[in-house]
């Protein structure tokens, strides 16, 4: 849906963005990850042939977007970072504007579908000047549905948006990506990309650091798994025991509850409870907690750590 | 859809929602009211001239307070022109429009056509306006005054690709509207002193105001080819000339510089981006 090869954007001496190689499959949530000024922007801007790259390739459907400019523009919808609005046109005259500009057919029935979406329909007859900044933000997410494009972009997307607002494009995504559209989320509230995300792609000084699905994304930065046993029956022996095998890395024992860490390269609770069950003890639940995509996403920016092989192709 | 179905929707939904917004506007109506006051100030005039004398020395006397207000109007579309671009890529609403199907052609074409049709709306006013001044003054209006108007359209194209173009280059509105008071001064200081210099004798002449007036004279000269209100001089003098020949290639000259300067807005927009 999206292949960028090589992409490169100078600014003067500042990189910007540099040798960038990201792949986004049709059908999938993509999470565009990256600290303040690490090139995300920049990144979406030259796929949209806003910026023009100092060095590299981009294919959006497949396809060059000089040769297909209006045809690809037409089935792409792109919420920015920031909203510019009209400011003296009601919400139902400036999606009016956009429907016609997309020639969207039944323009007053999809204008009414998309706001009542955002939860903006009561108010379509206000000035536009007057709405809140979350409210904007809203609009913006009306205005990309209105056209029904197959790839959604969506640039810090709930950046200025309260809880329920949150929620509401939350939805959307995930309603977006139910009927088989395709979406571009930068963005760095990361319990939100966790959510909703299939793949991310992490970026940090221009750098593409990582690209993978979340569960591998994770296993590969964790380097041990902690594993949270419930248990009755507790003796030393259990916790000697355990600490003999060799996966095991270290085991404490507080409040009836046996902390376990692993090593990540398998899933070792059967083992763990068998060790447990042959020294009289009892498991009453056992939980692997993994690392969060925020733990992961900070080892990762800040060791700048390339899980990426030579190609740029995630390993 | 082809290329050039996509830029007439874009231009088309454009030009609708800016004219809209102009005629909505106040700015219009004052302009063209005032316009239209200048030019009744030399309706009296030349009406007091007749009753004075009880004869009228000119051919056509309507033609002139026409061809003011009709200016005053062009110089209006040079000002809204300049910033329109410059503002809104500084609101950041032109970026969020090039996220659509649109291209730096269709943009600029649909900035154009807008403020064209602007024009024409205001120069069909001020015909019947002056169609019934005509009839109320007996004065007459012949073909003079409908090449008049032609000539006016023409006028605004080049005005209003010569703002656009200054409008591309600008990062701010404000930087563009200074930028067109400066050269517009310059067009207007170049021709004066040219003016002056030329009516003085070379006798009465120092030799260096003699290469100063050979030197304004020269730059005088490529302005007025740089100059929008060049093409409308040139225009005039072939439409009193009554030269067929002379109307027809100032007429060609105009519709080249048009389109030049539109081309070259076009490219500034490519080149300097839609983003903030
Ligand atoms: N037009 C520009 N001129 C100069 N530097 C820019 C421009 N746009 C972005 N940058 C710089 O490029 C880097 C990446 O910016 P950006 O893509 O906006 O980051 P992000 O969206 O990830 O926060 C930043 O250091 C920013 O200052
Ligand atoms: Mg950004």
């Amino acid at each position: 849906m999206i292949q960028t090869e090589g992409l490169t954007k100078k600014f003067g001496s500042l990189t910007a963005v540099d040798n960038l190689n990201i792949h986004v499959e049709k059908g999938e949530i993509y999470g565009f990850l990256g600290p303040n000024g690490a090139g995300k922007t920049t990144t979406i801007m030259m796929l949209l042939g806003m910026e023009r790259p100092t060095a590299g390739k981009i294919k959006l459907f497949g396809k060059d977007l000089a040769e297909n400019y209006f045809e690809i523009k037409r089935r792409i919808g792109v919420l920015s970072e920031f909203q510019f609005l009209y400011e003296d046109m009601t919400a139902k005259e400036y999606l009016g504007f956009f429907a016609d500009f997309y020639e969207v057919e039944n323009p007053d029935r999809k204008i009414d579908e998309v706001l009542s979406r955002v939860d903006l329909l009561d108010r379509k007859n206000e000035l536009l000047g007057g709405y809140s900044k979350g409210m904007k933000q809203k609009l913006g997410m009306a205005r990309v549905l209105l056209h029904d494009p197959d790839l959604l972009i969506l640039d810090e997307p709930q950046s200025s948006l309260d809880p329920y607002g949150i929620r509401e494009v939350r939805d959307i995504i995930m309603e977006e990506n139910q009927k088989g559209k395709t979406l571009f989320i930068s963005s760095h509230i990361l319990s939100e990309i966790e959510r909703t995300c299939h793949r991310v792609g992490i970026i940090s000084n221009g750098k593409l650091l990582a690209e993978d699905d979340l569960t591998h994304l994770k296993h590969q930065v964790a380097n041990e798994m902690e594993i949270s046993v419930e248990i009755e029956g507790y003796t030393e022996a259990i916790a000697s025991s355990l600490e003999e095998l060799d996966f095991v890395k270290s085991v404490v024992y507080e409040d009836s509850r046996l902390t376990v860490k692993t090593t990540m390269d398998d899933d070792y609770r059967a083992q763990i409870s068998r060790v447990i069950s042959s020294h009289g003890g009892v498991v009453l639940s056992m939980v692997a907690k993994e690392i969060s995509l925020e733990e992961a996403f900070v080892i990762i920016t800040e060791q700048n750590l390339s899980l990426l092989t030579k190609e740029g192709q995630a390993s | 859809m082809s290329k050039m179905q996509y830029r007439a929707n874009a231009i088309n939904v454009i030009a609708r929602r800016d004219i809209k917004s102009t005629v909505n506007g106040l700015g219009i109506y004052v302009v063209a009211s005032l316009a239209f006051l200048v030019s009744m100030l030399f309706v009296r005039s030349n009406l007091k001239g007749v009753t004075e004398n009880g004869l009228m020395v000119m051919v056509n006397p309507l033609n002139f307070p026409f061809f003011i207000a009709v200016t005053i109007g062009a110089t209006y579309l040079a000002l809204t022109s300049t910033m329109s671009v410059s503002r809104e890529r500084d609101q950041g609403t032109l970026e969020v429009l090039f996220y659509g199907p649109i291209d730096s052609v269709a943009y600029v074409l649909a900035k154009f056509f807008e403020q064209l049709v602007t024009f024409l709306g205001l120069v069909i006013v001020y015909m019947i306006v002056f169609f019934i001044i005509s009839k109320l003054t007996n004065f007459g209006m012949d073909g003079s005054f409908l090449a008049m108007a032609c000539l006016s359209v023409l006028l605004a194209a080049s005005i209003v690709a010569f703002g656009l173009l200054l409008s591309t280059l600008c990062r701010s509105a404000r930087t563009s509207v200074i930028l067109l008071l400066v050269l517009l001064v310059l067009f207007l200081a170049a021709d004066i002193v040219s003016g002056i210099l030329n009516s003085m004798s070379a006798k009465d002449m120092s030799v260096t105001l003699v290469y100063v007036r050979v030197a304004v004279d020269m730059l005088n000269r490529g302005l007025q080819w740089i100059s929008p209100f060049g093409y409308l001089n040139r225009g005039i003098a072939a439409i009193s000339l009554g030269s067929a020949n002379l109307i027809l290639s100032s007429i060609g000259a105009s519709l080249l510089y048009t389109i030049v300067l539109l081309a070259l807005a076009m490219r500034f927009l490519d080149r300097r981006g839609v983003r903030k």
